[in-house]
């Protein structure tokens, strides 16, 4: 096996030093003089039109620059999901609309000097309101009489998905199984937040922002501003984590018309509020799974059905559903397959991207069933997946491109000894026998995700490199790093091939004036597809590096060999040329700079695999879930940073432990407030909720990634949730499928029931 | 539009500050119920009277038959002292598992028991040993006894101009005691009902069991079958649970306002469901009499 | 008011409304960014501080109570161009990722070593279970604060 010098090693985040510092500058930091800040409005009603809105008396107050509603800006539409300038997208949304379509909605905002006066302000706008009937639930929203919330009617179809024909499919048995997830908060620990500065002296517009798209950013503000992208430049800020909730375009479109309006700096800073009701939730949804399975388990068969609730505006909703059809045969081969879905706009606050978009969706259904039917035909989970899962390199029916080199096979038979499968199990049996009040059982899911864009979409990856006078490198990269080190990533792989230490390498992360084209970083592509153009950037700037030694020591470059920064011959050692010395030659005797700007368009999109296994106490009295043991297995390929794969892996299980047992926001059904608007309310799994987890890395390597890497980002959370689902099912004997199973659901479930 | 600002550090000073507070104005202990409050606009005060420079405030005493809480007392401190973990143990309990770290370390007693919310963990407590609250105002200090000072309508006997100085609880030296909590998870956490019981061990019996019950009701409720849970059986525990969760049937039924975060069924009837959790809890407290053990300092000596 | 307190080792007097929130005041007047704000009412741990040894949440404290007092931020903690042992550790143990619980993570486990410089297990999570960290499932942060205690460093001044 080849013995790398920094990849695979633990060399923490590349930001590390700059954090535990505190020096590390988020938007939220950025202090300038002369600053204004936003402060928003929130509306009171689920559904209505504005009348009028009253802002006399906050623009009289002392430091008020302006106060913008639906009375004063454009009405121009744009979209949040936008990434690409040519994209098809809904654009229902505007800065402020008359049509209020969700309680909590902004109606108003306020520029000042300070936040405090901006916030004092919004309390003396006033706003009247001709209220409208609401449909919080989908199927308020989706009756005939409903009101549309756009002119397009509430329910939008997805295209549906058929593979061989399911309806007559043969198989003894036959199963249905319906879910329901509820609404979550990404919880990044930064609330959202963006600065934009316009500079009337150039035109220009800066906009800072912790976001996954400084293009996507770009061509929504430029376009609805009318300004050349060229003059419009974004900048990626770092960020506070997103799990989805920095992909989409919400602040930035209203901060950068402040500032060009007020030719000024504007920030605007999220409440923890406003993060949870004016950023975007995690679908709710409701979801039928049918399957026809043969008596030796095989499958034979699989229908899905799902509606999503896409809250007061459609953003991504629909591409949203269509992934999960998408995503549906990437772990088993199923012979016949039906998908539909749609997506309903409700008076309620907007769902959106959120970490995994449809992977979570697809595999709490799809798991959730396929655990359910081995309970029905008292097959072992683990056996079952063995007899159904695809082999490496096995083509997936919806794309019908290959998986490539991914291996479920090892997950589930690596994970089912590490675990203790078997041994657990009768473990959980014994105590179930010894006493009454708590209940023991185990479960597993298995999962896999993407690595790039291919074949949603040409999967555009671009690297730009240019060695500086002193062998150091500098890298132009659009990356968009979650804080979960693929800056780290990036410079392991350059410093790899360049055999430069780390700290010789700058690596610039988005910025739409620096940086070469990218759609941004989601879909987990961050690490095959821009490591991958970091690589070959590399690779050829070493070439070109080695064209311009040869030069300069006067022989063919089949001669050189290189190390650690240095040509040399290797008949004849002491001839030899240091990078510093190549630059030199490069620029003063050849008249030319070394750098090289490279484009990759990834080709396959290899699928990951991960299987979590989970042991739990139900406690039968109070219905509290306790994880007692976990472990989770993951082939993502070479790991680059293992350290922060398994850091990562920590995040899936906290956040897939509260998409199954704890995390929801709730919304009233008759008013549509958002009754979670807090971290008090909300229910997320602490540092002593996190059982002593185990994680386990298969890494087998990726040919077509860079150092045979795949991807590890958005998978992490995907199978936790089903196998937490599974576990606690085990336990009690039951079919619980209505997500998140908190204490008052399972007592529900255990009344009058012996377990 | 100005805000005023006071933090008196002796007895004058805070006589003298606290005749200048309005209706608008707040008293800041720890401030950990009252920050919020503040930010989100519920309150918009026009004057602050902070006592966290009232040294006098934060001491923990005995004071003959008598343990004097200052009201400045945090809950870590509280939960460290000594004597509060030998003769009040319930207490000591419950402000250790109060909020989190920082909270504990922020929030005073007497905050807790000002602000009255019906999921407080110390106000039980207060109830079960038979406490008295003390408060000084426009003539002085005067006395309450703990269960006189929450009113029955779940707000407090303060007054405008006044506040608690300190809590005083009796020291009775056979006297066991402990308190259990539900919330949604094991550590910060706000109770879904807690259960606070005390005894006294004669010949190896159980006697004399007082318990009450918090976060079910605007103030706590008194746990009238607690001697159920000195029987050490499995019926006597069963018995207790149905008592109890017939109690808070009784209180949902005749409540006016439901929780607004609580619509489905099963939340509604969840406390009452999930009472006989705690009730196996503490019987198994009682009957281990488990030392209870957090920090690392001795029992305390009278 | 007229505060006199010790900021990070340095005595300061500075002329403050006593009202006006600590993690403002740090933020704002101090210009010490680097205590983050992540909810504004005490749940999530990010403005942790260490005010007269105790790990407290800025955002539910007042300026004014900074009155002869001490306050740590993390600023305070680098001397000298080195790291505190805490912050070695969070490096070495990969305990850092987005970092915006970060700060406040690291106050948490240096009061937690001022009081109890070898923390179990159980004590280092309840010690932290106030901070939230969406990034991680904890692991590597009860590692860190384990290995600083472990170091004998971390509770140092």
């Amino acid at each position: 096996m080849e013995k790398y010098k920094v990849i695979g090693k633990e060399l923490s985040n590349d930001q590390a030093y700059g954090k535990v510092t505190g020096r590390v500058r988020y938007c939220s930091d950025m202090q300038s003089l002369g600053m204004l800040h936003m402060r928003l409005k929130a509306g009171t009603v689920a559904h209505g039109i504005i009348r009028r809105v009253d802002a006399e008396k906050a623009l009289a107050l002392p430091g008020v620059a302006a106060v913008y509603s639906c009375e004063n800006t454009p009405d121009i539409c744009y979209d949040r999901g936008r990434v690409e300038a040519w994209e098809n997208v809904p654009n229902q949304e505007k800065l402020f609309d008359r049509h209020v379509r969700f309680l909590g909605e902004r109606v108003a905002a306020v520029v000042a000097d300070s936040k405090e006066t901006a916030a004092k302000a919004c309390e003396l706008i006033t706003v009247e309101y001709e209220e409208l009937p609401a449909a919080i639930s989908v199927e308020e929203a989706a009756a005939l009489e409903a009101l549309p919330l756009h002119g397009d009617g509430n329910v939008y179809e997805v295209p549906s998905f058929e593979y061989g024909d399911f309806e007559t499919a043969r198989g003894e048995f036959f199963h249905e199984s319906r879910s329901h997830i509820g609404r979550m908060t990404h919880l990044a620990m930064e609330t959202q937040s963006c600065r934009a500065a316009y500079d009337a002296s150039s035109d220009k517009l800066t906009i800072w922002s912790g976001c996954q798209s400084v293009f996507g950013v770009r061509s929504t503000v430029a376009q609805y501003l009318g300004m050349p992208y060229a003059r419009v430049r974004v900048i990626k800020a770092p960020m506070g984590g997103s799990f989805g909730v920095r992909q989409e375009t919400l602040l930035e479109p209203l901060t950068a018309y402040a500032a060009r309006m007020l030719e000024a700096d504007v920030k605007l800073v999220y409440t923890r509020e406003e993060q949870i009701v004016n950023t975007m939730m995690k679908h709710s949804l409701d979801g039928t799974v049918k399957s026809r399975i043969r008596k030796d388990g095989t499958i034979e068969g699989l229908s899905m059905s799902c509606t999503l609730d896409a809250g007061a505006y459609l953003t991504v909703s629909r591409g949203y559903a269509s992934t999960i059809g998408e995503k549906i045969a990437k772990v088993y081969r199923m012979p016949n397959i039906h998908f539909d879905a749609r997506v309903v706009c409700t008076n309620t606050p907007i769902n959106g991207s959120f970490r995994s978009w449809g992977s979570c969706e697809e595999a709490l259904l799809l798991e959730n069933h396929w655990n359910m039917v081995c309970r029905e035909m008292g097959m072992d989970p683990v056996e079952f997946r063995l007899k159904n899962i695809l082999y490496p390199y096995e083509t997936e029916v919806v794309h019908k491109i290959p998986v490539g080199n991914v291996h479920f096979q090892e997950c589930l038979l690596k994970g089912r000894e590490v675990f203790c499968w078997e041994e657990r199990k009768e473990a959980c049996k014994k105590r179930n026998r010894e006493q009454r009040r708590y209940r023991y059982g185990i479960g597993m899911a298995l999962a896999s995700h993407t690595s790039s864009f291919y074949p949603y979409r040409v999967d555009v990856a671009s690297a730009v490199a240019r060695i500086q006078e002193d062998g150091s490198l500098i890298i132009h990269v659009g990356i968009h790093d979650h804080g979960c080190g693929t800056v780290m990533a990036m410079k392991k792989i350059a410093s790899e091939i360049m055999e430069i230490g780390l700290e010789k390498i700058e690596l610039n992360e988005a910025d739409t004036q620096n940086s070469l084209y990218d759609y941004g970083c989601y879909a987990s592509r961050t690490v095959y597809s821009l490591g991958q153009s970091v690589k070959q950037c590399c690779e050829h700037i070493l070439e070109m590096a080695r064209e311009t030694a040869a030069a300069a020591l006067g022989c063919s470059k089949s001669f050189l060999r290189y190390r650690a920064g240095e040509f040399f011959k290797e008949m004849e050692e002491t001839v030899r040329i240091s990078l510093p010395e190549v630059i030199r030659y490069s620029i003063q005797t050849m008249g030319q700079d070394i750098y090289y700007a490279n484009t990759t368009n990834a080709g396959e999109n290899p699928g990951v695999a991960a299987a979590h296994f989970t042991e739990v106490q139900v406690d039968t009295y109070t219905g509290m879930t306790k994880i007692m043991h976990c472990l989770s297995v993951h082939d993502i390929g070479k790991a680059i940073n293992p350290d922060l794969c398994r850091g990562q892996i920590g995040s899936g299980i906290q956040q897939g432990m509260g998409m199954a047992l704890c995390e929801e926001i709730k919304i009233h059904p008759v008013t549509g407030q958002t009754l979670i608007t807090n971290f008090k309310n909300y229910e997320v799994a602490n540092a002593c909720d996190l059982p002593d987890y185990q994680t386990l890395l298969i890494e087998e390597p990726e040919n077509s990634g860079p150092f045979g890497a795949k991807s590890i980002g958005e998978v992490v959370v995907v199978p936790v949730a089903p196998a937490i689902v599974a576990a606690v099912n085990d336990a009690l004997g039951t079919n619980l499928t209505r997500l998140p199973l908190t204490p008052a659901v399972i007592l529900e479930a255990l009344e009058g029931k012996t377990v | 539009m100005s805000t005023e600002y006071l933090q008196p550090k002796s007895w004058g000073e805070l006589k003298e500050d606290l005749q200048r507070l309005t209706e608008k104005s707040v008293i800041l202990a720890g401030g950990t119920d009252l920050m919020p409050k503040i930010r989100s606009g519920k309150k918009e005060p026009d004057l602050y009277l902070s006592l966290c420079r009232m040294e006098e405030l934060k001491a923990i005493d005995r004071q003959g038959e008598w343990l004097k809480i200052g009201a400045m007392a945090a809950h870590t401190q509280a939960s460290e002292d000594p004597f509060i973990r030998k003769y009040f143990t319930a207490l000591a309990m419950a402000c250790s598992q109060v909020g989190s770290q920082q909270i504990r370390n922020k929030g005073t007693l007497g905050g807790s028991l000002a602000n009255a919310s019906p999921a407080g963990d110390i106000m039980p407590c207060i109830f079960l040993y038979g406490g008295k609250i003390e408060i000084l105002g426009e003539n002085g200090i005067r006395s309450v006894d703990a269960e006189s000072f929450l009113l029955e309508n779940g707000c407090t006997l303060l007054g405008r101009n006044e506040l608690i100085t300190s809590i005083l609880l009796p020291l009775e030296e056979e006297r066991k005691s402990c308190f259990v909590k539900l919330g949604s998870r094991r550590e910060v956490t706000i109770a879904q009902i807690s259960l606070c019981i005390s005894w006294k061990e004669e010949d190896n019996e159980k006697k004399d069991m007082k318990g009450f019950i918090g976060a079910v009701d605007i103030r706590p409720v008194e746990f009238e079958k607690a001697y159920l849970l000195g029987e050490n059986s499995e019926e006597s525990r069963e018995e207790a649970a149905a008592w109890l969760a017939d109690k808070i049937r009784g209180i949902r039924s005749n409540r006016t306002r439901e929780s607004k975060l609580k619509i489905t069924e099963a939340e509604k009837l969840y406390k009452e469901r999930a009472v006989k959790g705690i009730v196996f809890d503490a019987a198994d407290w009682i009957e281990r009499e488990s030392t209870f053990h957090t920090g690392k300092k001795g029992e305390g000596k009278l | 008011m007229r505060l006199n307190f010790v900021l990070n080792g340095e005595q300061k007097t500075m002329e403050v409304p006593g009202e006006k929130r600590l993690l403002d005041f740090i933020r704002e007047d101090l210009h010490l960014t680097g205590t983050k704000e992540g909810c504004g009412e005490g749940e999530c741990g990010a403005c942790t501080v260490v005010l007269n040894g105790q790990a407290i949440h800025s955002c539910l404290a007042v300026a004014g109570q900074l009155e002869d007092s001490e306050l740590l931020t993390i600023e305070g903690l680098e001397k000298n161009g080195e790291l505190d042992a805490i912050q070695k550790a969070f490096i070495k143990k990969s305990a850092v990722q987005c970092g915006f619980c970060t700060s406040g993570m690291v106050m948490s486990a240096k009061a937690l070593l001022l009081h109890n410089p070898n923390p179990t297990q159980e004590e280092i999570k309840r010690a932290i279970a106030g901070n939230i960290c969406r990034c991680s499932g904890y692991r590597e942060i009860r590692e860190a604060i384990h290995e600083a205690a472990a170091s004998g460093n971390g509770g140092a001044v």
